[in-house]
């Protein structure tokens, strides 16, 4: 004990450093801190959660390329196939709101369909699933969203490529398409 | 844990509101507000509620954060003013306090649950002053900037704080 009284003792100073290395937090406060901020718009739901009917959309139009899907055998490839081919670069909305199991299966079934539609008329067209993480060199931002998947489709022009992006359930969810050829080499 | 870092995870979580960064964030600061959080209130569903409130106005206010302090200090001037809003009652010291003994504890060690026992029952003004300079380690400057008190009125209010919980240990022990 000091001379005021005042001053904590050893025992009292250490009673208190303890208070300060108290147990940690249980692991659902972090859930519900992110939950309550996502319910307020203040943080951006994962990248993975966005991009997963995206992504399980490209995974069914790899398969459905590679002849497995549905039990369709793979049609004998098109013609265009030796043509110009394209990548479609699908960049998410800035603001994608979370969807739903059900929503997400129906975004899933647009863009399947999508891609059904244009292998029907022709067009070899495929996906790829791309991993959330992702490097980028350079300043310049072709979309403020993040890019979420690609699409590779054969067209026989520049024309036929912008009007097969132009169709693509992508834009009117509000993400953005970059169309870039692919240089034959 | 470094303010350059702090900065650094701040800025990843402005440019797109990405969840990892804030997680990075939340798991660096988290521990320090549960436990004052939990000090304060005295109850730990309370303060897990307070925890998300100080980040969400956090968040809100993070991009205009200047760092004048450290992020945990503003996290933490935050986080008490959260807490004193939701007593709904302006913090003050009662002066009962003041007349209780001033008999050191027997020299021991003092069980954290006692402590914290303690601590509850001080007034809410005098909880503030023992958690924010003896457990959390802010100097008297940083209690006056967070709370809004002059450095000299935050010392006699640890004073007297610091001999109200003794007295309330001593009565334990009685």
């Amino acid at each position: 004990m000091n001379e005021n009284g005042d001053e904590l003792t050893p025992e009292e100073a250490k009673a208190l450093r303890n208070l300060a290395e108290g147990e940690a937090p249980p692991p659902a406060l972090e859930r519900a801190t992110v939950a309550r901020l996502r319910e307020r718009g203040l943080i951006a739901p994962p990248l993975r959660v966005r991009t997963a009917w995206l992504l399980a959309a490209a995974a069914g139009v790899a398969l459905f390329c590679a002849g497995l899907f549905l039990g369709h055998r793979r049609p004998e490839a098109p013609s265009s196939a030796e043509g110009p081919r394209f990548v479609l670069f699908l960049y998410d909305a800035p603001s994608e709101p979370e969807l739903s199991d059900a929503q997400m299966q129906e975004r899933v079934s647009e863009y399947r369909n999508w891609a059904i539609g244009l292998r029907k008329a022709g067009a070899d067209i495929r996906g790829e699933k791309l991993k959330p993480e992702g490097r980028r060199l350079g300043s310049a931002s072709p979309g403020d969203g993040p890019l979420g998947g690609y699409f590779i489709v054969s067209a026989k022009d520049w024309g036929a490529a912008m009007e097969i992006a132009r169709s693509c359930p992508h834009l009117k969810h509000g993400g953005t398409i970059e169309v870039r050829e692919i240089e034959k080499t | 844990m470094s303010e350059a870092e702090d900065r650094a995870l701040v800025a990843e979580f402005l440019a797109q509101r990405d969840e990892a960064a804030f997680l990075a964030l939340y798991r660096r600061h988290t521990p320090f507000l549960h436990r004052f959080l939990r000090s304060l209130s005295g109850q730990l569903s309370e303060a897990e509620d307070l925890v998300q409130e100080t980040w969400v106005r956090g968040v809100q206010r993070l991009d205009g954060f200047a760092w004048r302090s450290s992020l945990k200090t503003w996290l933490a001037g935050i986080a008490l003013n959260t807490w004193r809003e939701r007593r709904r009652a302006p913090p003050a010291a009662t002066l009962d306090d003041d007349r209780l003994p001033e008999a050191p504890p027997a020299r021991h060690e003092i069980a954290s649950v006692d402590l914290e026992r303690a601590l509850s029952r001080l007034s809410a003004g005098y909880r503030e002053a023992i958690l924010l300079h003896d457990v959390a380690g802010y100097t008297h400057e940083e209690i006056a900037a967070l709370t809004g008190v002059d450095a000299g009125t935050s010392k006699s209010q640890l004073s007297r704080a610091r001999r109200a919980l003794r007295a309330r240990l001593s009565g334990r022990t009685a």
